[in-house]
């Protein structure tokens, strides 16, 4: 997905810098995708008790 | 597509200023549609993020507003930025019920989920964990209830819409029962190729059997990643999780061993480390995370993250002294992100699910998800998976509505609760955890709102920072709905 930028477009400034930045498109409304995607994981993470099954997990990366 | 007339701010809307006070996150719970502006231009919107957050102070359950209490005046916004808003769900219908939606699309998602599956092959194990919840008997998945499981698993994938089937071997130790994993695999995936369906598994281990030759047989078996425990540090470790006095070799220090072979497995596999962290052994998360760091296990791949022991069935409450209090995890969940910011050479604590990718809240509530025991009794808890009594049906039987545990789960509905009824954290977190809900009720419920007031805060920054660092042009999130938003 491309980082989408809004524009005013009556906006003066000389950098044009973009009003509103879209970090995240939003997950869909459409019956026919729910179902398919947006899945709690697999409950080996449920073994984690709160940490990781319900809610995000915190972990180390490099 | 509506006019402006039609639209109000949606009552999930959440805006928050940075620490340093350059910019603005805006956020939804609902479409979990993430977007950035600066201070100087947040007053344009300020209609529609009515009560802005400040980055690190506790969130007390924000409240989202009543339909009534919604804009009445037309929203005056530049068109451009009327589009991204609109686009991004945090503008909605004026009419919507946006708690029935949210209701309707958690109830959707979950009746149509591909089947998913937890599968026992015994609830044996060759480790002596004092705290273990489980009961442990030496049975093990007989042939004939194997193909019982398959042909229930069969069922339940031409039941549900079509997707790939993905297992998850579980025990006990599932790798005392190699022969069973090896045999129903075949099974398994013979069913996926007919269905012209994918298969995947993962299996959850305490990493004592997992050679290098039983993780090519495994791969094989269509085994992609591995979830392993530890307690802290080798003398640590050993100290708690020796073998068990009956197994043919008793009291063998395993950390050694275990470490090896995670390593061994990471050549091939996803594996990710859990830490268990109890009462006695939280003192020794510091050490755990720097010999994760000296062993370079963040750089080659192996995950790792903490998990609190708690009290969850009787064999457990024996020990309710080791069970760790929520707030002494939430200090360790401080220590890893602290850890994450460079004390211990990790660059980065990376949060794994947020905002969450579900529209639910555990694969136990999916209608076609099922754990199953070595003699094929099904659950939908995993962790309920041997006690009889929380069996929801058998694989040998067609499933039965008048079985109460299966009712129990199905008409599962965390939406019309007090505490949660017009919570903005309520598309996010469903109430918690539904096992706690059906067992601690209200107790259950303030341990997710704990959770949620105390680390939203952060969650929303890091996602932030990860969405500004992708950059013009390159992914930032996972991927939702088409988004049209001008660039003009």
């Amino acid at each position: 997905m491309s980082v989408a930028v809004a524009r005013e477009p009556n906006r003066t400034t000389s950098t044009d810098r973009p009003l509103v930045q879209v970090l995240r498109k939003p997950v869909s409304s459409k019956v026919d995708d729910f179902g398919k995607e947006m899945r709690p994981h697999l409950p080996h993470a449920c073994c984690s008790g709160e940490a990781g099954h319900c809610y995000p997990r915190i972990k180390l990366r490099s | 597509m509506l006019e402006r007339s039609q639209l109000v701010p949606s009552a999930y809307n959440v805006a928050q200023l940075s620490r340093a006070g350059r910019r603005y996150v805006l956020f939804n719970t609902v479409s979990t549609a993430l977007l950035s502006v600066e201070p100087s231009d947040f007053e344009l919107l300020e209609d529609v993020f009515p009560s802005p957050l400040l980055e690190d102070r506790p969130v007390r359950a924000p409240m989202a507003p009543q339909a009534e209490d919604r804009l009445a005046r037309p929203i005056e916004l530049p068109e451009s930025v009327f589009r991204v808003l609109r686009d991004g769900g945090f503008l909605v219908p004026r009419h919507l019920s946006e708690r029935d939606y949210i209701r309707t699309r958690f109830n959707l998602s979950r009746m149509r989920a591909p089947a998913r599956f937890v599968i026992a092959p015994t609830l044996d194990c060759n480790l002596t964990c004092f705290y273990c919840f489980e009961a442990k008997t030496k049975d093990r998945m007989a042939e004939e209830v194997q193909e019982s499981v398959a042909s229930f698993v069969a069922s339940r994938m031409s039941d549900s819409p079509p997707g790939d089937l993905t297992v998850e071997w579980y025990g006990g130790e599932p790798l005392l029962a190699q022969d069973v994993v090896r045999g129903l695999s075949r099974r398994l995936q013979s069913i996926c190729d007919e269905a012209g369906s994918g298969y995947s598994a993962a299996m959850v281990t305490n990493g004592t059997l997992l050679s290098p030759n039983t993780i090519e047989g495994l791969s094989a078996a269509g085994v992609r990643s591995f979830h392993v425990t530890l307690d802290g540090t080798a003398e640590l470790h050993d100290a708690r999780r020796a073998t068990r006095r009956d197994a043919g070799d008793p009291d063998v220090p395993t950390f050694d061993r275990i470490v090896e072979n995670v390593e061994a497995a990471s050549e091939r596999a996803q594996v990710n480390v859990r830490l268990n962290v109890g009462k006695s052994n939280r003192h020794a998360v510091g050490a755990f995370l720097r010999f994760a760091r000296d062993r370079r296990w963040a750089e080659r791949g192996i995950e790792v993250y903490p998990a609190p022991i708690f009290g969850t069935s009787v064999p457990c409450m024996g020990y309710p002294d080791e069970a760790l209090p929520e707030e002494d995890f939430e200090a360790v969940l401080d220590e890893f992100c602290e850890a994450g910011s460079g004390g211990y050479g990790a660059s980065l604590a990376e949060v794994v699910g947020f905002p969450p990718g579900r529209h639910y809240t555990c694969e136990a509530l999916a209608y076609n998800s099922f754990a199953v025991s070595p003699a094929g009794s099904l659950f939908k808890c995993p962790l309920e998976i041997d006690d009889e009594s929380k069996a929801v049906g058998t694989a040998s039987r067609p499933l039965d509505l008048y079985n109460t545990n299966l009712l129990k789960w199905l008409s599962f509905d965390p939406f019309d609760a007090g505490g949660c009824r017009e919570c903005v954290f309520l598309p996010l977190c469903f109430g918690g955890c539904p096992k706690k809900l059906f067992e601690e009720g209200e107790r259950g419920r303030r341990s997710a709102c704990r959770f949620w007031s105390k680390r939203f805060s952060g969650l929303l920054s890091l996602a932030a920072k990860r969405g500004l660092g992708a950059g013009a042009g390159r992914a930032a999130g996972s991927a939702g709905a088409a988004f049209s938003a001008d660039r003009s």
